[in-house]
């Protein structure tokens, strides 16, 4: 047996050894197979198994006033969310968490006992709770509860500086205002956080992390002030309840630099409740977005144009009949009066269209609608926000102009301008004729850079001569001075300013009913710090500007010269 | 009998050096194995040490940013006026504002104010004002008369 057995093993030996050689071979094909040939599919699967990237959010920037009063900031707000099914213990978790969350054991206990797949407890809480709630389920591995977080628009001030800001919805899509503006800086960066995870989709340390961490938006720094705003705001709503205006702004700007230093619009509404129907259209910044016939207060402009030209001067006198025929149209003053000799301090006291009619004659069309291109009408300031529009000025030859045009032009009638337009025009009056470029953000100031970028102010050009600007601050200051019962005057302050009381055009013709009641001015005239533009639509008390928008003026100047610590005229330029 | 073979024909073709560099290279490669393992199990721990303070940070400042909601929604502007009103505060008019010239104040000013009185609004006559603001616009003769007047 044994010698039998001898002779046979090698034999065997070798069948098994082909034998194992055999299946060896077979292993090593399929392992070839699954390791070479399906190695990429394969490795992507396990992969796709066991890896995660989540995204994480880039924090959009805040918006600040120039004085730090946030307007905007991200916030991440929590939702709570549990599975039911086959939860142990619910009336602990109901009781441990009722505290947490501030609802009652009860409301809890209720919605623990559900069938539902999956129920929220809590939506939108702040971090506060939110952090808590992970530390609760980590504690007790509450593997069935949820809690994710997302950033949030929220804006503390309600509807304070509303038009300005805009808005940022559930969706996170900016609409309006610097919002929209400037969403490219404002929205950041979104970052990754790549890893793996276990059965559970608990994260699993396998390395070091490779995070892209996320870029925070830039912060941006308003030239508002956020005293000034305030005053303004609080005078716009004072003056649209007691003129019953529909509508009306109000703009404050420092003409030296063009910068923005408070702006309202009525109505407005809560930037944490755009989703309301009953705030529909009331975020879109109407002093940039919305066009309007200005009426008197552009007979500034005519006379600066007049005056520059060398056409008029400040002696410059006229038989006022009442009336003046042009382009087969006649055009009259308002109430049709008839003032007989007049100089320029009187036409623009008095308002006299026919003699800004006469004025614009005497320039030309050429001459006179170059001046109104050259104080920046027709055209967008590129002012940082959303939606502005360029104004509608008719040209020569353009099909639309006529000869009328010219005449109604020149008061303010038949062009559409928008009112920061009209403001930054006075605004060149007040700053020795140079045309500032309006500007809303001071600075600038990316998540990792050191130094904020600030905002230069921008010269656009000279539009008059500083000799005519301050002939005409002076015509202006005299025509508010020499009416004793002038309502914009401020005491201790000599201003310089015109009303406009503009008929609205509606179907081709001018709403008999309504007007657009304003007022534009600067103080103090001579050194101006301040310009403010007081506009109010369709105001009931009455429809004149000298009577509505003229007493805001003086009320909103009078806080703005306390404000700013502006002494009265006299110890000013005793000082000097 | 056949171990014997078998035995005999190991030692017959393994040398001792070969079997001693076999061993090397297996210790080598154990070692290998070990500073690797030692090194990933490090970089994993430190890979969470990193992640959980990540979490910490990230938790920080949603935190903060809360915190700078919440203090901007207790000191909104309509706010603080409100509990200035409650407190008795009240706006001040322009009148109500007293004002005091300092002499020599710039020092780089060449033409100083003589008075150091304080001087309010209601102190000042129109017609004097106009008169000084046209001096400053440079439009009436008066603007010598003005800084005779207040040059010592």
């Amino acid at each position: 047996m044994p010698a039998q057995g001898l002779s046979r093993t090698p034999l065997r030996m070798r069948a098994a050894l082909i034998v194992l050689m055999t299946i060896g071979v077979l292993l090593g094909a399929r392992l070839f197979y699954w390791q070479i040939i399906r190695w990429d599919d394969l490795s992507q699967r396990a992969t796709d198994q066991r890896d995660y990237d989540t995204v994480l959010p880039a924090r959009r920037g805040d918006i600040l006033t120039s004085d730090g009063v946030l307007l905007a900031k991200d916030v991440f707000l929590y939702t709570i969310s549990i599975s039911p099914k086959g939860l142990r213990q619910p009336e602990q978790i109901a009781a441990d968490l009722a505290p947490i969350l501030g609802q009652p054991r009860d409301a809890l206990l209720a919605k623990l006992k559900t069938d539902a797949n999956s129920v929220v407890l809590a939506r939108d809480v702040p971090a506060s709770v939110g952090n808590a709630v992970i530390d609760y389920k980590n504690r007790i591995n509450l593997f069935s509860m949820s809690v994710t977080a997302k950033p949030t628009r929220l804006y503390p001030n309600g509807s304070f500086a509303a038009p300005i800001v805009g808005i940022v919805n559930a969706e996170r899509n900016p609409a309006y205002g610097i919002e929209q503006f400037k969403n490219i800086d404002l929205r950041g960066t979104d970052g990754k956080v790549h890893g793996a995870s276990n059965a559970l989709n608990d994260p699993i340390p396998f390395d070091v992390p490779t995070n892209i961490p996320a870029v925070d938006g830039a912060t941006i720094v308003l030239t508002i002030d956020s005293g000034m705003q305030r005053i303004v705001e609080q005078e716009l709503a004072n003056a649209i309840r007691d003129s019953k205006a529909e509508s009306g702004s109000i703009i404050v700007m420092d003409p030296k630099t063009g910068a923005i230093l408070a702006l309202a619009v009525y109505p407005t509404a809560d930037l944490n409740k755009f989703f309301d129907p009953a705030n529909q259209g009331k975020y879109a910044n109407q002093v940039v977005g919305a066009q309007y016939e200005p009426g008197s207060v552009f007979k500034i402009i005519t006379a600066a144009a007049g005056l520059d030209a060398g056409i008029i001067t400040p002696n410059t006198c006229y038989e006022d009949s009442g009336s003046i025929y042009i382009g087969g149209r006649t055009i009259k003053n308002h109430n049709d009066i008839a003032p007989g000799h007049v100089c320029l301090t009187d036409v623009l006291r008095q308002s006299l269209n026919v003699e800004a009619t006469k004025i614009a004659i005497s320039l030309g069309t050429e001459r006179f609608y170059q001046y109104v291109q050259r104080f920046g009408f027709g055209a967008r300031t590129r002012i940082e926000q959303a939606g502005e529009a360029a104004g509608d000025v008719k040209q020569v030859g353009d099909g639309r102009w006529r000869e009328i045009d010219l005449g109604t032009n020149s008061f303010g009638q038949g062009i559409a301008v928008t009112p920061l337009q009209m403001i930054a025009s006075v605004a060149a009056v007040a700053n020795q004729g140079k045309l500032m470029r309006p500007y809303i953000i001071k600075s600038i100031q990316p998540a990792n850079a050191k130094q904020p970028m600030e905002t230069t102010p921008e010269l656009v050009r000279q539009v008059i001569r500083p000799e005519t600007a301050k002939t005409l601050t002076k015509i202006l200051a005299d025509a508010i001075l020499g009416e004793s019962g002038n309502k914009a005057i401020v005491p201790g302050y000599i201003i310089a300013g015109k009303t406009g009381t503009a008929q609205i055009p509606i179907a081709g013709i001018l709403d008999p009913r309504w007007t657009i009641a304003s007022f534009v001015g600067y103080l103090p005239a001579d050194d101006p710090r301040f310009v403010i533009l007081v506009k109010l639509d369709k105001p009931q008390s009455s429809e004149w500007g000298s009577q509505v928008a003229s007493p805001v003026f003086a009320t909103i100047a009078k806080q703005l010269v306390v404000q700013a610590g502006l002494p009265p005229d006299n110890v000013r330029l005793a000082s000097k | 009998m056949t171990t014997q073979v078998v035995r005999r024909g190991f030692t017959n073709t393994v040398s001792f050096s070969s079997v001693r560099a076999l061993i090397l290279l297996l210790g080598l490669l154990a070692l290998v194995g070990l500073i690797y393992l030692g090194q990933s199990s490090q970089a994993t721990v430190t890979g969470e040490h990193v992640q959980n303070l990540q979490e910490q940070l990230d938790r920080l400042n949603r935190e903060n940013a809360q915190h700078q909601y919440d203090i901007a929604v207790l000191t909104t502007p309509s706010k603080m006026a409100d509990r200035a009103r409650a407190l008795g505060l009240r706006p001040a008019l322009p009148a109500q504002m007293l004002f005091l010239t300092v002499k020599n104040y710039p020092v780089t000013v060449a033409r100083v104010a003589p008075s150091t009185n304080s001087q309010t609004p209601s102190d000042s006559g129109v017609s004097s004002l106009w008169q000084v603001f046209l001096a400053r616009l440079g439009l009436s003769s008066s603007a010598r008369t003005v800084e005779a007047t207040t040059n010592p």
